[in-house]
C-alpha cells in the first residue's frame, strides 16, 4: 500500500516511516499543507495519515485541498488535539488516530486500511 | 361605682412636639453624618440635571469642592448623553434602578466606569422633582477583572499548547519503547540460532543492523525529550515575562551580553563551528531583572537554529539611540522576507486560535520579554535589500536613568 505521511514533526515522520515501512507499504513524507498536496498528485497514495496543527494551511484545509483534486482520496486525521476529530469526518476522513497511540494501535490502523483497499478493489474488478 | 370624672373615654395626649422635632433633628443629623461621611458617591438632583446636594466622596470623585457642586450640572459628567437618557427612562419607569452601567468623566476629564443606584423623588402630587442616588467608581474592579480574564485564557492557552505538544511528542518514546521490547523478545530466538550455527558474520551484521536500528529509535526519543523539555522551559518563561511582578534593577547591558554569549557558545561550540562579533558599549545600563538573559538567549536561539549548519557567524551591537540602547544582532541564516517578519510577532494570535503548535513560540517570547522592559523588537535585512543574505533582529530597550 502506498502511504502518505504529512507532519510537520520530524521524529513523527521518521516514527511512521521506521515503523509501517517494515509492514512493506511504500512511504512518502510531507511537512506542510503544500508538499502535501504536490506529494499527492506524484505519488497518488492509498492513504493519507494527516496531522492537524502545522505551520501555513492546517490538516482540515489540506484535506479540503486533496479532495477537490480526488474525492475518492483516503485521509486518516492523526492528531494530539482531539477536538478537532467531529470536522475531520464532516469533511470526509475515514477516521481518527488520537496522539500519543499504541504500536499496536498503529498496526492495526494500518492493517484495516490495506483489508478495506483490498475489498474495494475486490468490489471494482467485481463491478467491471 | 362611677368612674373618676365620670369619663369612660381614653383622654387624648397632647403630642410632645419638642421630644420629636428633637428626634427629627437627630435623625437628620446621623443621615448627614452617614450621607457626607459614607465612601461611596451619594448626589441629589433635580429632574433636569441640577445638582442640590453631593457628599465629600462625590466631592472627591469628580474633583470639585463641596461649593462648586450647585454649579455642575450632571448631564455633563456622562461621556455619552444617550446613557442618561436610557438611565432616566428607566429610574422614571420603575422608579428605582439598581447598579446601571455608565460612562462618567470628572471635571478632568478622567472617564470612569461607574454603577449608579437611584430613585425618584416626587412631591405631593406624585410627580417626579429630582433623582437621589449612590455612584459607584468600579473602573480598578473592571481593570482587575479584565487582567484576571486575560491571565485565564493566557493560562489556558498555554495549557493547550502543552497538552497538545507534549502528546504529540510522547507518541514516538512510547511507540519505540513498545517496538524495542518487542525486538528485544523476537531477536533473542534468531541471535541463538545464528549464534548456534556458527555462522559469526552473518550473527554480527544482524547484531549490527539491530544496534543501528536501536540507536536510530533512541535518537529519536532523545530529540522529542529535548523538544519536549524546550517546551516546558519557553513556556515557563512565557508565563513569568507575562505574569510575574516587574521587581527591576539597573543592570549592565554589557554584561549581560557577554554572559549570554558565553552561555551560547558553551551551548553550541562543540557542535557548530560558531562565531560571535560583539561590540559593546560599557556604560549600557538598563532597567531589568533576570529575565532579561532569555530574551538575547532566544534571539542567539532563533538565529543558530536558521543559519546554515556548517558555519554560524553573528555579529552583535550595541548602538546608542537617544532614550534607547538597540541591541543589533545579525546572523548570517537564510534571512526571512520583508512580508512575513511581522508572521515571526504574530503567531501569538494564531496560537490563540489553536492554528500552531508551540513551535512558533520563539518569535512570540521574544517579543514578550522584549515588550516586560518596556522595549521592542523588529527585524531587517542583514545586508539591506537582500534578506537571503541573513536576519538583523533589533532589539531597543529603554535607557537607564536616575529618576
Amino acid at each position: 500500500m502506498k502511504i502518505l505521511i504529512v507532519d510537520d514533526e520530524i521524529e513523527i515522520c521518521s516514527l511512521f516511516k521506521n515503523i509501517i515501512e517494515t509492514y512493506g507499504h511504500e512511504i512518502k513524507l510531507a511537512s506542510n499543507g503544500d508538499a502535501a498536496l504536490d506529494t499527492y498528485r506524484k505519488f497518488r497514495p492509498d492513504l493519507v495519515l494527516m496531522d492537524y496543527r502545522m505551520p501555513g494551511k492546517d490538516g482540515l484545509k489540506t484535506t479540503e485541498e486533496i479532495f477537490n483534486y480526488d474525492p475518492e482520496a483516503q485521509i486518516l486525521f492523526c492528531s494530539a488535539d482531539s477536538s478537532v476529530k467531529g470536522k475531520a469526518m464532516e469533511r470526509g476522513a475515514v477516521g481518527f488516530l488520537q496522539k500519543p497511540f499504541d504500536l499496536e494501535v498503529l498496526i492495526d490502523t494500518i492493517d484495516i486500511y490495506e483489508k478495506k483497499k483490498v475489498e474495494v478493489k475486490k468490489i471494482k474488478i467485481a463491478t467491471v | 361605682m362611677g368612674k373618676a370624672n365620670g369619663s369612660s373615654k381614653k383622654q387624648k395626649k397632647e403630642p410632645d412636639y419638642e421630644q420629636m422635632y428633637k428626634k427629627l433633628e437627630e435623625s437628620h443629623d446621623i443621615y448627614h453624618k452617614f450621607f457626607e461621611e459614607v465612601n461611596d458617591a451619594f448626589f441629589v438632583s433635580t429632574k433636569d440635571g441640577k445638582l442640590v446636594d453631593a457628599n465629600k466622596a462625590y466631592c472627591e470623585l469628580f474633583g470639585v469642592n463641596k461649593e462648586e457642586i450647585k454649579k455642575i450640572n450632571v448631564i455633563e459628567t456622562y461621556v455619552n448623553p444617550d446613557d442618561r437618557r436610557e438611565f432616566l427612562t428607566r429610574v422614571e419607569r420603575d422608579g428605582l434602578v439598581e447598579n446601571y452601567p455608565v460612562k462618567l468623566k470628572n471635571v478632568n476629564g478622567r472617564e470612569m466606569d461607574c454603577r449608579i443606584t437611584a430613585v425618584t423623588l416626587l412631591n405631593k402630587k406624585e410627580e417626579i422633582i429630582g433623582y437621589q442616588g449612590i455612584i459607584y467608581d468600579v473602573t480598578e474592579k473592571k481593570k482587575l477583572q479584565k487582567e484576571l480574564e486575560n491571565t485565564k485564557n493566557d493560562f489556558q492557552l498555554y495549557l493547550n499548547i502543552l497538552i497538545h505538544d507534549l502528546r504529540n511528542f510522547i507518541s514516538v518514546p512510547n511507540v519505540y519503547t513498545s517496538l524495542g521490547r518487542k525486538m528485544v523478545e523476537d531477536r533473542l530466538g534468531v541471535y541463538e540460532k545464528l549464534f548456534k550455527s556458527g555462522d559469526l558474520n552473518r550473527f554480527y551484521k544482524v547484531v549490527k543492523d539491530d544496534l543501528k536500528k536501536t540507536d536510530e529509535m533512541l535518537v529519536n526519543n532523545q530529540n522529542v525529550i529535548k523538544k519536549a523539555i524546550g517546551l516546558i522551559e519557553n513556556i515557563e518563561t512565557l508565563m513569568k515575562s507575562q505574569h510575574t511582578k516587574k521587581n527591576f534593577t539597573k543592570q549592565n547591558l554589557n554584561e549581560i551580553l557577554n554572559s549570554c554569549i558565553g552561555w551560547i557558545k558553551e551551548k553550541y561550540d562543540s557542535n557548530i563551528p560558531l562565531s560571535i562579533n560583539y561590540s559593546g558599549m560599557p556604560e549600557a545600563n538598563i532597567m531589568a531583572d533576570e529575565l532579561i538573559n532569555n530574551l538575547f538567549t532566544n534571539v542567539f536561539d532563533n538565529a543558530i537554529k536558521y543559519s546554515d549548519k556548517k558555519r554560524t557567524e553573528l555579529w552583535v551591537k550595541i548602538e546608542d539611540s537617544v532614550e534607547y540602547w538597540g541591541v543589533r544582532i545579525a546572523d548570517t541564516g537564510s534571512g526571512i522576507p520583508e512580508g512575513q517578519r511581522g508572521r515571526v510577532f504574530e503567531r501569538y494570535e494564531r496560537l490563540k486560535n489553536h492554528e500552531v503548535s508551540g513551535k512558533g513560540l520563539g518569535g512570540v517570547l521574544i517579543k514578550s520579554l522584549a515588550e516586560r522592559y518596556d522595549g521592542e523588537v523588529t527585524i531587517e535585512d542583514r545586508i539591506p535589500g537582500d534578506y537571503t543574505q541573513g536576519t538583523c533582529f533589533i532589539i531597543k530597550l529603554p535607557k537607564y536613568t536616575v529618576d
